[in-house]
């Protein structure tokens, strides 16, 4: 049994295997033998056991050293393995602790912002409650901006018209700022729209270019129960003027009209009134929609609406129930007329009393027909054969004063117009005097003698032939039609 | 007097190598011959000779085996290798060679000052 000297092991021989704590019992052994052999031979010299064993210690030398010198010279491989692994295993577990203390720090801080996500979401949802609330109580209304091309150009104190729908009546009239803004506001739950224009005012883009859309429409607006705020955007690109058309003399004694609806200068027993149309130029003359048939989007409706200023009845705007198409309630001073040129026509017509009146603008096939009724007599009244009486409503137009001497050539029926073109300029009032030319009242037949229809028998007879002779001095065989 | 611990880790290998071959086997012994031979100035401390006689041991010039001393201990006993008798070889022709040299060089440049005479 070998005396293995006590020598400290360092923390890689503690982490050595069996392989290497082999070699270092070699080694330990090897040095064991030297040091007793070395002790026997001092042993002979000195008796003291402790001295001897110092003796021995000091020739060898330093014992750790030497075994460390020889571990590391017979097993450097292996031990260079072993701090390799000690060294890779520290590093593993340092990176394993920083991965996990830094999975615990964004865990923290993930907390953390959840947390104050949840206070600004519990705060936001309050402020949305409030805003909910305080819109609740907001009244209604309507806002809008009008300008002119370019949203940044504004439509100062442009006129603007708060339409209620279906009715079309006007609910309220505005008048934009400086900016081109305008509101309307307390406004009861419905549907509306908004018409703008700009008059005589400071438009740029004036007389540019013919249009017909110079007064602005906007889209339906509902303002119902939670959608209490509506706005609108209404580009006023185009301007517009007014029109007031007088008619005067020299008329006619018997068709002498001022304006009005029925002429004074007639028995109280045949009115006759003035029927005026203000036609662009190019317009087409045509009614290819009825009531019931929506009117086409591409059409100009506001053309229209402004070229047939009925003067003949006094039918509610609320009949209108098409954004104010055809609307009457200016009947006789145009404004928001296009900057463009018109032939202005006028033509004398039956006047009919309100108590004779069947016509209604809702229903204008029934005006057309009754028309045809009218000239049915009148053709009947100028001696027409029984098939050109029966002509079709469409080919003498859709209105009673309509060009109907196309339908015959043997019957001449002379256009019951009287053209005169107008230039309406933009911002400006255009006083119109129309003066009926003595021929007109010679041809005067298809005015459309009116027949009272109150009357019957002989004295409706008597009141065309009375007709007859007024307005057309040729003698005619009259063969009264029911 | 001891010799420098430079200059024997540069002469310990050929004279390891030498005790061996001459028939000192294992470490005490080489160290007593080393001891003997240079009379105490080439190992000043005999452990220092292991470090060197488990470098001969790697490098293959010395072969190891285990055996029991008379007194019952396991003793380690080194033999030279044929590497270990060529490098033996090869070393006493180099120490010889280099050792001469540096005699010659140190033998220039030991002069013989004259006396004194002022």
């Amino acid at each position: 049994m070998s005396s293995s000297p006590h020598i400290p092991r360092d923390a890689a021989d503690q982490a050595a295997g069996a392989e290497g704590r082999s070699v270092r019992r070699e080694i330990e052994d090897e040095i064991a033998d030297h040091l007793a052999a070395l002790k026997a031979e001092l042993g002979r010299e000195h008796k003291d056991a402790i001295v001897v064993d110092q003796l021995a210690r000091q020739r060898f030398g330093f014992i750790p050293r030497i075994v460390r010198q020889c571990l590391w010279i017979q097993d450097k491989e292996q031990i260079m393995l072993r701090y390799t692994t000690l060294a890779l295993l520290a590093v593993l577990s340092l990176s394993v602790v920083a991965l996990g203390l830094g999975a615990y720090r964004a865990n923290q801080n993930f907390a953390d912002r959840m947390d104050a996500l949840t206070t600004q979401l519990g705060a936001l949802n309050d402020l949305q409650q409030q805003l909910a609330k305080r819109q609740l109580a907001t009244v209604p209304e309507i806002r809008g901006h009008a300008y002119l091309g370019k949203p940044e150009v504004p439509a100062k104190q442009a006129d603007i018209e708060l339409r209620r729908l279906p009715s079309g009546e006007i609910y309220r009239r505005l008048v934009t700022d400086d900016e081109g803004n305008f509101v309307a506001a307390d406004l009861p739950e419905g549907d509306y729209f908004v018409l703008a224009s700009l008059v005589g005012k400071d438009n740029p883009l004036i007389d540019k270019e013919p249009n017909y859309n110079y007064v602005v429409q906007s889209r339906p607006l509902t303002l119902a129960r939670g959608g209490l705020l509506a706005e609108v955007d209404l580009d006023l690109k185009y301007g517009a003027g007014d029109i007031r058309l007088e008619l005067v003399g020299p008329l006619p004694d018997s068709v002498a009209c001022s304006e009005g609806l029925a002429s004074t200068n007639f028995p109280a027993d045949f009115p006759i009134s003035v029927q005026v149309q203000l036609v662009p130029r190019d317009f087409k003359q045509e009614l290819p929609w009825t009531t019931s048939a929506p009117m086409p989007e591409s059409w100009p409706v506001r053309g229209y609406r402004e070229i047939f200023p009925l003067l003949w009845g006094q039918f509610p705007p609320s009949q209108f129930n098409r954004s104010g198409d055809m609307d009457i309630s200016r009947p006789f001073n145009q404004t928001m007329m296009p900057a463009i040129e018109y032939e202005v026509r006028a033509a004398l017509l039956p006047g009919f009393s309100p108590k004779t009146q069947t016509l209604t603008i809702p229903n204008m096939k029934s005006m057309a027909i009754d028309s045809y009724w009218k000239r049915k007599y009148l053709l009947k009244a100028l001696g027409a054969s029984d098939e050109l009486v029966k002509f079709r409503q469409k080919e003498l137009g859709g209105y009673g004063v309509g060009p109907i001497d196309k339908i015959s050539g043997d019957l001449r029926l002379i256009k019951s117009f009287a053209p005169l073109v107008v230039r309406v300029e933009n911002g400006h009032q255009t006083r119109l005097r129309l003066k009926v030319p003595p021929n007109y009242v010679e041809n005067l037949t298809s005015v459309l003698a009116s027949i009272d229809l109150s009357l019957t028998g002989q004295a409706k007879e008597d009141q065309l032939k009375r007709v007859i002779a007024a307005t057309r001095p040729v003698p005619l065989q009259i063969d009264l039609v029911e | 007097m001891s010799a420098d611990p430079n200059l024997l880790r540069a002469a310990l290998d050929p004279i390891l190598l030498e005790v061996i071959a001459a028939g000192h086997t294992y470490g005490y012994e080489i160290a007593q011959s080393i001891r003997t031979r240079s009379q105490g100035a080439v190992l000043p401390q005999e452990g220092t000779l292991y470090p060197a006689l488990h470098r001969l041991e790697r490098r293959g010039l010395l072969r190891a085996q285990w055996q029991m001393s008379p007194e019952g201990r396991r003793r380690k006993h080194y033999a030279l290798t044929a590497a270990g008798r060529r490098r033996l070889a090869a070393l006493r022709v180099e120490w010889s060679s280099f050792t001469e040299t540096v005699n010659r060089i140190l033998g220039i440049a030991h002069v013989q000052f004259p006396a004194h005479t002022a």
